[in-house]
C-alpha cells in the first residue's frame, strides 16, 4: 500500500512537470500521433501491394502493430525513470537513493511516470477496438488470453529495464540501451514469421520481443500452440529473476561517484 | 577565423569520444537496429514478384542499407547540448572564448560524425559482403559523385535542424518535445520508413515540397538508381537553395536568442 501512495503522489509530481511545460507535452503528444498514423498509412500501403504478409490478413497485421505500440507505451508509461538513472551514477545521486526508506529500484523506475503515454492509451484503445472488430468474431476467451499475454510482456518489459539499470551501474550508459532495446522492439510491429528461423530465435529466447508483442496476438488468434504459450511464460519469469539477480550484483559492486 | 584552434578542438572532441567508445558502440548498434528489420518486412511483401514500384528487390534492401549509413554518419544530434548550454548557462564560459558558439557545436558534431562514419562504412561494406544478392552499387561515377554530394546535404540540413531546435531554448527553455516532434516529422518526411513512392500521393507532395527529402529519400533514391542525371542537379539545385535559405534564418535566430539570453540559465 506504501508504494502506491509513493507511485501516486511521484504520478502527481510528473503531471505538474508535464503541465508546467505545454508546448513541451503538447508538441511531444502530436509528434507521437503522427508516428502511429504513419506506421498505419505504411502497413495499409503494404496491403496495397500483396493480399497476406507472411499469412496474416491487414488486419491481424495491424493488430501486431498496434499490441507491439501498447507494450511500448505501457513501458514507457511505467518505468521512464530508467532514463534519470544515468546523472544518478555518474554524479553519485544514487547514494541518496539508496537510503530512502524504500525499495531502490522501485523508485528509479517509476520516479517519472510518462503522463503522456498514459493520455495515448485513449487512441490506441481505440485503434485495438477497430482493428478488433475487422477480425473474425473471436471467443471472450480471447480476449482474457490477450489481456494476461499482455501482463506477461510487461513483465519482459520490466525485466529489461532492470537489466539496462543494472548494467548502468557497470558501464555508466543506460540511454543508448533502452534506446537500443526500443529499436529492436522495432521488430516487434510485424509477424515474427517474416524473419529467418535464427533471428525468431534470438529474439524469443535471448532479448524476448517476440514473447511481448507476437505472443499475445497470437493468443487472440487461437495461433499459439500450448506449449509455446507455457514457455512464453517461463521465458518471462527467468529473464525477470536473471534481471533482478545481476541487479543485485551490481549493487553490491556500486561504489558511490567517487568510484 | 583561425582554422588551426578549430583543427586543435575537433582533435579535442575526437579523443573525448574515442575515450567514451562503448557509448559512441551501443548508440550506434542502436541506430543500426532500427533498419535491419525493414528489408525482411519487404521481402516478405515481394514474395515472388521481382519489382515494385520500379524497386527490384536488391534497390530496396539497399535503400535502407543506405539510410542506416546515412543515420550512422550523417545524422547531428546537436540540439541537446545546446539545451543544455542555455538553460544552465553553461553558454557564458563559451561566449567569452574566442570561438564561434555555432562553430564550436559543430565541430563538437563533425569529430563525432568523423569516427562514426568509420563504423558507418565498415557496416556498409559488411552488408556488400555479407548479402551481395541484395545489395547494389551506384550505376554511374557521376551518381556516386551526387550521392557524395548529397550525403554533404544529409547532414547540413540534419545538423541545420538540431541547430534550430537547439536555438529554440533561447524562448521555450526544455525543448525535448518540440525536438521530439522534429525527429518523428523527419522520419516520416524523410522516407525512413519507406521510400516516398509507396506512400499516398497527398504525403508524398507534402513530403515533395519539404526538406526533410535530402536527409534520406534523396541519397537513397540516387544511390539506387531511382534518379536521372536531370533529376539529380536539379534536387541539388533544390537542395542548395533550402540550404542557403535555412542557413540565414538559423544565424536570424541565433543573434535574436543571444541577445535574449541572460547569461544565468533560464
Amino acid at each position: 500500500m506504501k508504494y502506491v501512495r509513493v507511485w501516486v503522489q511521484l504520478v502527481h509530481c510528473a503531471f505538474s512537470s508535464y503541465a508546467s511545460n505545454r508546448i513541451d507535452a503538447g508538441s511531444y503528444f502530436l509528434g507521437k500521433l503522427i508516428r502511429f498514423g504513419f506506421f498505419w498509412l505504411f502497413f495499409i500501403s503494404l496491403f496495397h501491394y500483396t493480399d497476406s504478409f507472411a499469412g496474416y490478413t491487414k488486419w491481424e497485421t495491424l493488430l501486431f502493430f498496434v499490441t507491439f505500440n501498447l507494450v511500448d507505451v505501457l513501458g514507457q508509461a511505467l518505468f521512464r525513470g530508467i532514463y534519470l538513472f544515468r546523472n544518478d551514477i555518474r554524479k553519485g545521486n544514487f547514494d541518496c537513493i539508496l537510503v530512502k526508506p524504500l525499495n531502490s529500484l522501485f523508485y528509479i523506475l517509476s520516479r517519472l511516470t510518462d503522463i503522456l503515454d498514459i493520455l495515448f492509451l485513449a487512441p490506441l484503445g481505440v485503434a485495438l477496438w477497430y482493428v478488433v472488430i475487422h477480425l473474425p468474431p473471436l471467443p471472450a476467451a480471447s480476449f482474457f488470453l490477450y489481456a494476461l499475454f499482455l501482463f506477461v510482456g510487461l513483465v519482459i518489459v520490466l525485466g529489461i529495464h532492470i537489466l539496462s539499470a543494472a548494467l548502468t551501474i557497470w558501464s555508466m550508459e543506460s540511454e543508448g540501451m533502452i534506446w537500443f532495446y526500443r529499436d529492436a522492439t522495432a521488430i516487434g510491429r510485424f509477424p515474427p514469421e517474416i524473419f529467418s528461423k535464427p533471428i525468431q530465435f534470438v529474439f524469443t529466447f535471448c532479448l524476448p520481443i517476440i514473447v511481448m508483442v507476437a505472443f499475445p496476438v497470437k493468443m487472440m488468434l487461437g495461433a499459439l500452440p500450448l506449449f509455446w504459450a507455457m514457455m512464453g511464460c517461463i521465458i518471462a519469469l527467468v529473464f525477470l529473476i536473471g534481471a533482478l539477480v545481476s541487479w543485485r550484483v551490481s549493487v553490491r559492486r556500486y561504489s558511490s561517484a567517487s568510484s | 577565423m583561425s582554422i588551426s584552434k578549430y583543427w586543435q578542438l575537433n582533435k579535442t572532441f575526437l579523443q573525448r569520444h574515442i575515450a567514451y567508445r562503448a557509448r559512441v558502440s551501443i548508440w550506434i548498434i542502436a541506430d543500426v537496429a532500427n533498419f535491419l528489420v525493414f528489408p525482411f518486412v519487404w521481402l516478405a511483401v515481394y514474395g515472388s514478384r521481382e519489382t515494385l514500384a520500379g524497386y527490384a528487390k536488391a534497390d530496396m534492401v539497399t535503400y535502407y542499407m543506405v539510410i542506416m549509413f546515412i543515420s550512422v554518419a550523417c545524422t547531428s544530434h546537436i540540439s541537446r547540448h545546446m539545451k543544455d548550454d542555455i538553460i544552465k548557462g553553461n553558454l557564458n564560459a563559451i561566449l567569452v572564448q574566442p570561438m564561434r558558439y555555432l562553430f564550436f557545436r559543430t565541430i563538437h558534431e563533425v569529430s563525432y560524425r568523423i569516427l562514426a562514419t568509420g563504423i558507418a562504412i565498415a557496416l556498409f561494406g559488411a552488408a556488400f559482403f555479407l548479402f551481395p544478392a541484395y545489395m547494389r552499387f551506384p550505376s554511374s561515377p557521376a551518381s556516386l559523385i551526387f550521392f557524395l554530394l548529397s550525403l554533404f546535404f544529409s547532414f547540413y540540413f540534419s545538423h541545420l535542424m538540431q541547430l534550430f531546435v537547439g536555438l529554440s531554448s533561447f524562448w521555450l527553455g526544455d525543448n525535448t518535445g518540440p525536438d521530439r516532434l522534429r525527429h518523428i516529422v523527419e522520419k516520416v518526411f524523410s522516407g525512413e520508413i519507406a521510400p516516398l513512392v509507396f506512400f499516398p500521393p497527398l504525403l508524398q507532395s507534402i513530403a515533395g515540397i519539404l526538406p526533410f527529402q535530402f536527409l534520406s529519400y534523396v541519397p537513397a533514391q540516387i544511390f539506387v538508381g531511382q534518379l536521372t542525371m536531370q533529376e539529380m542537379r536539379h534536387v541539388v539545385f533544390i537542395a542548395s537553395m533550402w540550404a542557403a535559405g535555412l542557413s540565414v534564418f538559423v544565424l536570424f535566430l541565433w543573434r535574436r536568442g543571444v541577445r535574449r539570453y541572460d547569461g544565468v540559465g533560464i
